[in-house]
């Protein structure tokens, strides 16, 4: 008897130390939300290639491009991400996502050096598509805001992969490896075009 | 009672907004003279600790997430920009932060809960909002002098961009709820 009054005691006493005040947030779906996010980019295989040849070829092109390409891309792509919610109609996206990858990944298998802002102009135009895309999913986010935290990493560490990539140029070995990669990433936008992938 | 204290350090922790806001207001201070990060941070905790007071007797601050994310905004394209900004302004945004997050972590008051639980939950909030505010801070102010500042604006070009997003998606609801 003594027993059970002991241990009557101890669950009331957890249950005084369980019980919590109310918050306005409870934080219920921002993990959810944050990992569905960070996730989205990875499983298109069509984004991830074309945010990996965003830091190779801001690697390739050197400073300022290797910061601000990366810059240039969520921007904007932020701006395509609106036009999403909004439901603007924007005509071929899939096709402009693997056009994208196409076009970066010819330009780093063919070293090629464009100036800086036609290379801005060109990064910024395809992630109107990338965020176009994003945003068009983010109403059905259970968190919004943690959705697209989680993305706009998850972008984010795609291109700092690219930039990786991208400094082994400073081996002659290196340079094959990032122009094969470059080669693989136009390669896998045919790929989406023709919808063999 | 610690857990009450416990909750209070959480919860700037499971506000992706309120985390946006610190993280945006911590690069951009990281980019200034320490000067200019001492005063503000002193006026973001003072702020913060004035408004948490404040959620007690004020009424529950209406659309609280869009003027945060506002506030991140700005914060994230100043970071991205990295001008020189006058201390005047650095103030008035660390202030604001810290108004609208405080504001923003209103605990409701529920019947037979003691005045004493509340004020070491705010407590709690107002110590871990300070922290957070310098751990980014500090980690801006060393990674500024590491290649140009690049990585922080980086970051702060993905603090944006999430920001406008978010902020978008909250407009249009609310000019759909407005129309209907």
């Amino acid at each position: 008897m003594h027993n059970s009054y002991k241990k009557l005691g101890w669950i009331i006493t957890l249950f005084i130390f369980m019980q919590s005040a109310a918050w306005a947030h409870t934080g219920a779906g921002a993990i959810g939300g944050f990992m569905s996010g960070f996730t989205h980019p990875l499983y298109g295989w069509d984004h991830v290639a074309a945010m990996v040849a965003v830091g190779i070829l801001g690697a390739f092109l050197g400073r300022p491009a290797i910061w601000l390409l990366p810059v240039v891309f969520p921007v904007v792509m932020a701006l395509g991400g609106v036009l999403g919610i909004l439901g603007i109609p924007l005509p071929g996206i899939e096709p402009g996502i693997a056009i994208s990858s196409i076009v970066l990944g010819s330009l780093i298998v063919l070293a090629v050096r464009p100036p800086l802002w036609v290379a801005a102009v060109l990064v910024a135009s395809f992630a109107i598509f990338h965020g176009y895309a994003h945003g068009a999913e983010l109403p059905n986010a259970a968190n919004p805001l943690a959705y697209s935290a989680g993305f706009v990493i998850s972008t984010g560490l795609l291109h700092l992969c690219g930039i990786a990539i991208g400094e082994l140029i400073r081996w002659p070995w290196g340079k094959a490896v990032a122009r094969t990669v470059g080669g693989v990433i136009a390669l896998t936008g045919i790929g989406f075009l023709t919808g063999v992938l | 009672m610690s857990s009450f204290f416990w909750q209070g350090c959480l919860h700037p922790l499971i506000v992706p907004a309120h985390l946006m806001v610190i993280l945006a207001l911590g690069l951009l201070l990281g980019q200034q003279t320490p000067r200019t990060i001492r005063t503000s941070l002193t006026v973001y905790v003072v702020s913060l600790g004035g408004a948490l007071l404040l959620t007690r007797v004020l009424p529950r601050l209406g659309q609280g997430e869009l003027s945060l994310l506002v506030l991140a905004l700005s914060l994230g394209v100043l970071v991205i920009l990295k001008l020189k900004i006058n201390l005047a302004l650095v103030i008035t945004l660390s202030m604001s932060a810290g108004i609208l997050i405080g504001l923003d972590s209103r605990i409701a008051n529920l019947p037979g809960l003691s005045a004493n639980k509340i004020y070491l939950q705010l407590l709690g909030t107002a110590l871990s909002a300070s922290l957070l505010l310098s751990l980014p801070t500090l980690i801006s102010f060393y990674l500024n002098k590491l290649l140009d500042g690049i990585a922080v604006r980086v970051i702060g070009a993905w603090v944006t961009a999430g920001s406008l997003m978010v902020l978008a998606l909250l407009l249009h609801g609310l000019l759909q709820a407005s129309n209907s």
